[in-house]
């Protein structure tokens, strides 16, 4: 278990004590094509629990216009939506990073 | 009399001659490395349907990989990435008419060239220094487009360059980098789902290729604590080893490339 999280631990961002916020909190993800990557790399970085919402369009997510395939646009989606969940889980957004660790 | 070659089946595009239509059902692509950016680009490409998709790796599957390798799960753990990643795509796509060529090995100075010639394209997702300057080089002086790829910590980067080579890779980045300078995801960390979304992007430009699309010459960045997205247009410089007017880089030799920062074969 400890060997599975190392390499995103190693984020000063994260560290020790955001691996432990992540493995309580839940989360709920839009359902549709993006919800397969999110899952994914939910479930794999240690998240609590992820439960299914309701179905989202991928054509709407904030950067849908850099992608003109499909199948990458998607799976964009998925990791987008992944990763801000992620930082809005450890409250990075608002500047709140546990900047005392990092020191 | 000069007769002058036209394909019939292609199209034309404001910015010249496109490709044909249905490139990518022949489409060979050389995919190096089947690691963090590895696993979700040869998953979608091959959900893409592409031609051949020859993975090139010699790795075992480590735990710590698996938060963003994600072919591979904990009972792949010891078992060789090329066995375990290739049985997980024809599970994932089984309709899929991609036909798969692992090889087990790096991308080497002895094999880089003759493996690039083979293929249309190269996509390199590696996690080293060497790697990246070998693919590099060997993609230009075999005249063969390549993507490429990187992530640490919250950044992706990827670029794809023209079989010509101008703006190359080492327009961006001189020369391989000292040891204790290069961040690498095994001591600074990286979060995989922002690995996942480099890999969309160096999917999109590798289709852009195929499709007779492309976007040649420009570094798409993204940093996922910020979520920002940024495209900035890559300039060739005059005095590149690579590309510039006075190329130093000619031939691929070992010296060049088997620094500290790779392993001896």
């Amino acid at each position: 278990m400890t060997d599975l999280h190392i390499r995103q631990k190693k984020l000063r961002e994260i560290g020790d004590q955001g691996q432990l916020i992540l493995g309580s909190a839940s989360a709920t993800i839009p359902a549709g094509f993006t919800a397969e990557p999110t899952q994914e790399y939910l479930h794999r970085s240690g998240l609590g629990s992820v439960t299914l919402g309701k179905e989202t369009d991928p054509r709407e997510f904030a950067h849908a216009s850099y992608f003109q395939f499909e199948v990458c646009r998607d799976y964009a989606a998925g990791a987008w939506f992944a990763t801000q969940l992620i930082v809005e889980i450890l409250g990075l957004k608002s500047g709140s990073c546990n900047a005392k660790e990092s020191l | 009399m000069v007769r002058i070659k036209t394909k019939t089946t292609g199209v034309f595009c404001e910015k010249g001659f496109k490709l044909p239509v249905n490139y990518r059902k022949d489409a060979k692509v050389l995919l190096v490395g089947l690691g963090g950016l590895g696993c979700p680009t040869a998953l979608m490409l091959t959900r893409a349907g592409i031609g051949e998709l020859r993975v090139l790796d010699d790795d075992v599957v480590e735990a710590s990989n698996l938060h963003r390798q994600i072919l591979f799960s904990q009972d792949d753990v010891g078992k060789d990435k090329l066995v375990a990643g290739v049985a997980a795509l024809r599970r994932l796509c089984p309709d899929s008419p991609t036909r798969f060529e692992p090889i087990q090995s790096r991308l080497l100075p002895d094999n880089a060239r003759e493996l690039v010639r083979e293929v249309d394209i190269v996509v390199e997702g590696s996690d080293n220094f060497a790697t990246k300057f070998l693919c590099a080089d060997t993609c230009f002086l075999e005249k063969k487009p390549v993507v490429q790829g990187a992530a640490v910590r919250w950044i992706t980067t990827a670029l794809s360059t023209d079989p010509g080579g101008r703006p190359c890779y080492r327009c961006l980045f001189e020369d391989l980098p000292a040891q204790d300078q290069a961040p690498n995801c095994a001591e600074a960390g990286v979060l995989g789902s922002v690995v996942g979304f480099g890999a969309a992007l160096m999917v999109e430009l590798t289709l852009r290729v195929v499709h007779g699309c492309p976007d040649y010459g420009h570094v798409y960045s993204y940093d996922g604590r910020l979520d920002r997205l940024r495209r900035h247009k890559l300039f060739s410089r005059d005095n590149c080893a690579l590309c510039g007017h006075q190329p130093e880089i000619v031939g691929i030799g070992w010296s060049a490339y088997m620094g500290e920062n790779c392993e001896s074969p």
